[in-house]
């Protein structure tokens, strides 16, 4: 066998501080490891300890081996398998010792397995300073484990929980426990035997974990399918009633060990407890709840607006300046304007993402830490299960508002494949800050600004009318993904909302770097790669074409006496109506002549498809006013614009048509790149862009057709 | 299996009370393992608009709980 290092395994119940812990031994030595078949995230890190590396796996949190949600199916999987990359050598097994009675199911199961454990006992200070107390060695003895008390948030004796590892590493055997906790009744142990002949990985020793196979061959990955036929006879023929066996021997182990537990810790009863309480009476209130959540997501979006722009704005400006240098020092050719106009610029198109990305993170991980998102989650799930979501997707929605990039990372949360889908595929529809530009642009067609109707500016309230349709859209699709898409969609929510506490600075920090690294690398190559490809359609065109429009242009410059910036602009919007994109536009013209659009707007269609603030650009190139980017002065040119038959090419239909197509076109090549990351295929990113693209067109042709 | 059609609880904020038994063996498991048996203390703390949800404490743990799951729960008030 290959040499590996020793695998240590953290495990817990959910908000048992298992992460916190996790960070602290491993610092930024980690990454999300991909376990086949689940969406779960599990990390994976490296610590030293003495003169050896130890492997971290981060275990999702569950409170017991019987799986009721894709997490714990990971534990389970993992734990049941001696055969898999990241089955432990030890187990750090983390308790909240708060509330130590409902925490200690899992430790006594892990036990039987025959691990080798330690019990860390997280959230000592908490305990200390609520004045509970607790006799270690009493329940070390009795539980014929190592205990130590730590607390992850104040790295509080973490030097004494790596002395135990360090034991471990060298002595795992040591840290075994012959005694089963729990004595397996002579049915279960009938079943476990027959099974174990089954497998050809656990020995007749591990009749626990024999009998975990039992209770789940039909949960776990790792099964042949001719050993979960044969297991299923076996449940079968016993007249085995997993659910019956599963109750019994929770309640058994729970009888052992709560008379424990209350001989061993004393407790008074915590203020903090109260504080969640008094909170709670208005955040999770029926109607005080909402509205103190659209309160503090107001907030969160100000901040994104108020803080990104300045970063954003930079990282614009040392892009182009980048370029604008590059350009003067490289010698002029192909290769110069690839670096320049498609290598850099692409990446600007990336990084500019980063400081939205980093707030809205930086700024939900602290309503997570300090267990406010599980409030949200309880409030808005009534309401979002009637379209097939979850009281997680309601973060997703409204963070689309600002970036379906960040938005569509968020879902991660969202337990149930089928409900996180869904998410994923509707939160496009939310008109985005990238769509602002374009609105501005072509709200004026439809309504002269100086209109208003009473207090309300005509204009604005056009502009919230774009809002609610892409709301109204993301909805109702929503509502047809529910009942087209296979899968069980109500999964069973009943989950624990976690006593308030201030958030870990360095849990939040570590989600910020993760989310931003994650976006740069993954979604980044494939934006950068469409850049290039968008880049060449741009400057390349049919052989000769372009120098004879370049040509053209400048001789019409001469004729007009034109200065050399509006020459350059001619030139600019010539060569881009002789490029491929120029070719591609008049190509697709018949496909959104119904729609009111000509080929100049085909061609910006094509180059925004990169993001759609990119269309303004692409209309200020066409009318060879590339140098300006006054959306005033875009929207005059475009105004002038005629069709060869005299009648102006932005008529109200149009520009009604335009806009439409706008709200609900997946126009964001962006987004689809982290649809695919996140769904694991091109599939559903394919299925996004083609409802999207059909409600668009439908949208547009239905307006326009009517109007005009 | 959860019967999709068995109406919520009428319970209201502030009861309080002990859970008797759960009807679902579903459900009975999933909050067995997190420690809540028949016995616990169990007090109602929101109740959503159209009874859509439950915010329960039992035994000292905050839980949310959608209206079916709620509903298998048996409760001596």
């Amino acid at each position: 066998m290959m040499h590996r290092p020793f695998t240590l395994a953290l495990v817990g119940n959910p908000n048992s501080g298992k992460s916190s812990l996790f960070n602290l031994l491993t610092g930024l030595r980690q990454k999300v490891a991909n376990f086949p078949g689940v969406t779960v995230d599990v990390k994976v890190g490296r610590m030293r300890v003495g003169t050896q590396q130890v492997r971290v796996v981060d275990l999702p949190g569950a409170y017991s081996l019987y799986p009721n949600a894709d997490d714990e199916r990971v534990v389970l999987n993992v734990l049941a398998n001696p055969s898999d990359p990241n089955y432990p050598d030890g187990v750090v097994y983390v308790a909240d010792l708060t509330n130590l009675e409902k925490h200690l199911l899992l430790l006594t199961q892990l036990r039987d397995l025959g691990l080798p454990v330690i019990l860390a006992l997280n959230m000592a200070d908490i305990a200390w300073r609520e004045g509970l107390e607790i006799d270690e060695q009493q329940l070390a003895r009795r539980l014929g484990v190592p205990v130590v008390c730590i607390s992850a948030r104040e790295a509080f004796h973490i030097e004494e929980l790596r002395q135990l590892i360090e034991q471990m590493v060298q002595q795992p055997e040591t840290f075994r426990v012959a005694r089963p906790f729990y004595r397996l009744s002579a049915k279960e142990e009938a079943v476990a035997k027959q099974v174990a002949q089954v497998s050809q990985l656990c020995g007749g020793d591990h009749l626990y974990c024999m009998l975990l196979w039992a209770h789940h061959y039909e949960e776990l990955l790792f099964l042949s399918d001719a050993q979960r036929q044969r297991i299923a006879t076996i449940v079968q023929q016993a007249g085995f009633q997993s659910l019956r066996h599963q109750i019994d021997e929770t309640m058994a182990r729970y009888d052992a060990f709560l008379p424990l537990i209350r001989e061993v810790v004393k407790r008074i009863d915590g203020a903090r407890a109260s504080l969640t309480d008094r909170l709670d009476a208005v955040l999770t209130h029926k109607v005080a709840g909402p509205i103190v959540f659209f309160v503090i997501m107001l907030l969160v979006f100000q901040a994104i607006y108020a803080w990104a722009e300045v970063p954003m704005s930079w990282i614009e400006h040392v892009f182009a300046a980048l370029s604008t240098t590059l350009k003067q020092h490289l010698p002029k050719g192909w290769a110069t304007d690839l670096l320049t106009d498609g290598v850099v610029s692409g990446l600007g198109g990336i990084l500019v993402f980063i400081p939205q990305i980093a707030i809205l993170f930086f700024l939900i991980s602290i309503l997570e830490e300090v267990g406010y998102m599980a409030r949200v989650v309880y409030l808005f799930d009534r309401v979002l299960q009637v379209f097939g979501m979850n009281g997680r997707s309601i973060v997703a929605l409204i963070s689309g508002g600002a970036c379906a990039i960040p938005a569509i990372m968020s879902t991660r949360t969202i337990s149930s494949w089928k409900e996180r889908l869904i998410t994923i595929l509707v939160t496009p529809f939310i008109s985005c800050s990238a769509r602002i530009p374009v609105y501005a642009v072509l709200v004026g067609f439809v309504v002269p600004a100086q209109v208003s109707w009473g207090p309300f500016n005509v204009q604005g309230l056009v502009f919230m009318g774009l809002y609610v349709l892409g709301i109204l859209a993301a909805l109702l699709a929503a509502l047809v993904f529910k009942y087209v898409l296979k899968g069980q969609g109500n999964s069973l929510l009943l989950f624990e909302l976690p006593v308030y506490r201030p958030p870990q600075w360095r849990n939040v920090l570590i989600t910020v770097y993760e989310k931003v690294r994650t976006f740069v690398w993954e979604a980044g190559r494939i934006i950068m790669v469409i850049s290039v490809v968008l880049w060449f359609l741009a400057s390349y065109g049919p052989s000769g074409a372009l120098e004879q429009a370049e040509q053209a242009a400048l001789r019409q410059a001469q004729m007009q006496h034109l200065s050399a910036e509006q020459a350059g602009d001619l030139v600019a919007a010539q060569k881009i109506k002789a490029s491929w994109a120029g070719v591609m536009g008049k190509a697709i013209e018949p496909l959104i002549q119904p729609l009111g659009f000509d080929w100049k707007i085909g061609i910006a269609l094509i180059t925004s498809f990169a993001a759609r603030e990119v269309f303004v650009g692409t209309m200020a190139t066409i009318y060879s006013i590339g140098s300006t980017e006054d959306e005033l002065t875009i929207r005059e040119y475009m105004t002038r614009d005629r069709r060869p038959d005299g009648t102006p090419v932005f008529s109200l239909a149009t520009a009604l048509s335009l806009l439409l197509f706008y709200v609900f076109a997946m126009q964001c090549m962006s987004t689809l790149a982290v649809v695919r990351r996140e769904t694991g295929s091109w599939r559903w990113p394919l299925v996004q862009f083609v409802l999207m693209t059909s409600v668009a067109w439908l949208s547009s042709f239905a307006v326009y057709q009517l109007l005009s | 299996m959860v019967d999709l059609h068995r109406t919520p609880p009428t319970w209201k904020k502030g009861q309080c009370g002990r859970l008797v038994r759960v009807k679902d063996p579903r459900i009975a498991s999933r909050l067995a393992v997190m420690g809540i048996l028949p016995g616990s203390k169990v007090y109602v703390m929101q109740v959503k608009a159209w009874r859509g949800g439950y915010y329960m404490k039992i035994d000292g743990k905050n839980l949310a709980l959608r209206a079916r799951e709620a509903a298998a729960l048996e409760i001596d008030f």
